[in-house]
């Protein structure tokens, strides 16, 4: 409980984790509050909006759970900042058992990253519907949007800042790090994803549209999500990804010194 | 007690400290001395988990420090200046160490007080000059009250009224019974504040003993000088 509490403090203390918050709040919120304008203009095959289209409203609701990336960036950092900034060092002194530490560190980041999800998905969702209360021809979401949505953004928010604090351990460099995150969701998974449509749901964003459970083809590229896994095999898989890597990284931190 | 036994760490082919024997008198101040890069910082830190030897033991009351049952209680460590994180005062750098080690919030405010930073417990680190960062590490060195301190060139940047701050203060830790292990390049500076001390080079041990056994008639620097230069033509 005591590194529990330390974690917790660095967390709380530190100002980047409040710019994070709002930088994802930002972002989800942006991006619901635009697509229902964007979507009023496609028109389906029978000439009406899009937004008749329940599949495409869900898809406005579930944007709202697509800042994810800042939860792996707050994990980077969690870990990271620490050989940035030189405090592993007094960490590692108070703490000398390594593993107690990233155990400490991957239980905190996952709390936070839920927590910064759930925050901007809460909000961004609530953007969306006044967004889509401009457009009378929208048509209510399903059921269970707003549930999958929340679902979405807790799992993906706790399971991407683990892989994080994986990657800020196996990346010491906080910027590198942070880029490698960036890049890898933002850059590599979209361009294997239109390259082998059929894995995209074994990526770690399409593990998220499968939490999502949703229902929908983009353009002329083939990516559908239409035969992407359900929601609990999606959620299985993406905490495996966490696993996997924190167990990589886990193993890596316990051989390396400290500088 | 500390005690290094046959110690070796190698970086590659490079050894950065070569079976280092040495034991560390309780209750004094040993000075561990030696030029840049001559493999304190390296043998502090294997003293201090911080690194693995490669062969060899570095041990605090006979136990590596990772198997202290509550290290900070027992070892006080200063490694460098930059261990504190910028964007948080120095009261709540203080508190994350505390929160880790299970010692109560008060002992903060109350290390803070004994290295004259009370006054700046409030203000982020990013604005602490030298001098306060160091003081700010002592604070944490000393949070759990332990017995013995392992400081590594806590002198480096201070100008000359923060240098005797610091040796009076090392003199006051030691007066109160407590074990001291300084490592420092400084050699006219630790002459004034050591009773022991160890001198290494090229991570080798040169010599270890009493400060006045071993300088003698001379100062520190004559006595550093003297001694590498015999042991580099013995190596020879």
């Amino acid at each position: 409980m005591k590194l529990f509490k330390s974690e917790f403090r660095k967390l709380i203390y530190s100002r980047t984790t409040y710019g994070l918050l709002l930088a994802a709040i930002g972002l989800a919120s942006l991006t619901s509050g635009v697509l229902p304008y964007v979507f009023s203009k496609q028109l389906n095959p029978m000439g009406t909006s899009a937004l008749t289209q329940q599949a495409v409203v869900d898809t406005v609701y579930g944007k709202a759970a697509g800042a994810y990336l800042f939860a792996i960036i707050l994990g980077v950092i969690l870990m990271a900042g620490e050989f940035r900034q030189g405090t592993a060092v007094a960490t590692f002194l108070a703490a000398p058992k390594r593993g107690h530490v990233f155990l400490a560190k991957v239980s905190i980041a996952a709390l936070a990253g839920a927590v910064l999800q759930l925050i901007a998905s809460g909000i961004a969702m609530v953007v969306a519907h006044t967004a889509l209360g401009f457009y009378p021809e929208a048509v209510a979401p399903s059921d269970t949007a707003y549930l999958d949505t929340i679902l979405a953004s807790v799992i993906s928010g706790a399971v991407l800042a683990v892989v994080g604090v994986a990657v800020g351990t196996l990346i010491r460099n906080q910027m590198l790090g942070t880029l490698v995150a960036i890049l890898w969701l933002n850059l590599i998974e979209p361009i294997m994803i239109l390259v082998f449509p059929d894995g995209a749901k074994w990526w770690a964003t399409g593990a998220i549209s499968g939490i999502l459970n949703l229902h929908v083809s983009v353009g002329r590229n083939g990516v559908t999500t239409a035969n992407y896994l359900e929601p609990w095999q999606a959620s299985l898989l993406l905490l495996g990804y966490g696993a996997v890597i924190s167990l990589i990284s886990f193993a890596t931190t316990l051989r390396r010194d400290v500088d | 007690m500390i005690s290094f036994n046959s110690l070796t760490k190698r970086y590659g082919k490079q050894a950065a400290v070569n079976a280092l024997t040495a034991e560390i008198r309780s209750g004094a101040i040993t000075g561990f001395l030696g030029p840049n890069g001559a493999g304190k910082s390296t043998a502090l830190r294997c003293l201090l988990g911080l690194a693995s030897p490669t062969a060899g033991t570095a041990l605090i009351h006979g136990a590596p420090y990772s198997q202290l049952a509550e290290p900070l209680k027992e070892v006080g460590a200063v490694l460098d200046s930059r261990g504190f994180h910028t964007g948080l005062t120095a009261l709540q750098n203080l508190k994350v160490i505390t929160a880790a080690a299970g010692l109560p919030d008060s002992r903060a405010l109350e290390v803070l007080e004994i290295v004259e930073l009370s006054d700046s417990a409030h203000k982020r680190t990013k604005g602490f000059s030298l001098g306060m960062k160091q003081r700010l590490a002592l604070a944490a060195a000393l949070l759990g009250d332990p017995q013995i301190m392992v400081l590594d060139e806590p002198a480096n940047g201070l100008d000359p009224i923060g240098i005797a701050w610091l040796r009076s203060f090392l003199r006051k830790l030691a007066d109160e019974g407590r074990t001291i292990l300084v490592s420092s390049h400084q050699l006219a500076e630790m002459e004034h504040t050591v009773d022991d001390i160890i001198i290494i080079n090229h991570g080798e041990m040169v010599v270890a003993g009493p400060i006045k056994e071993i300088v003698g008639q001379g100062t520190l620097e004559e006595a550093f000088l003297r001694l590498t230069l015999e042991a580099k033509a013995v190596a020879k």
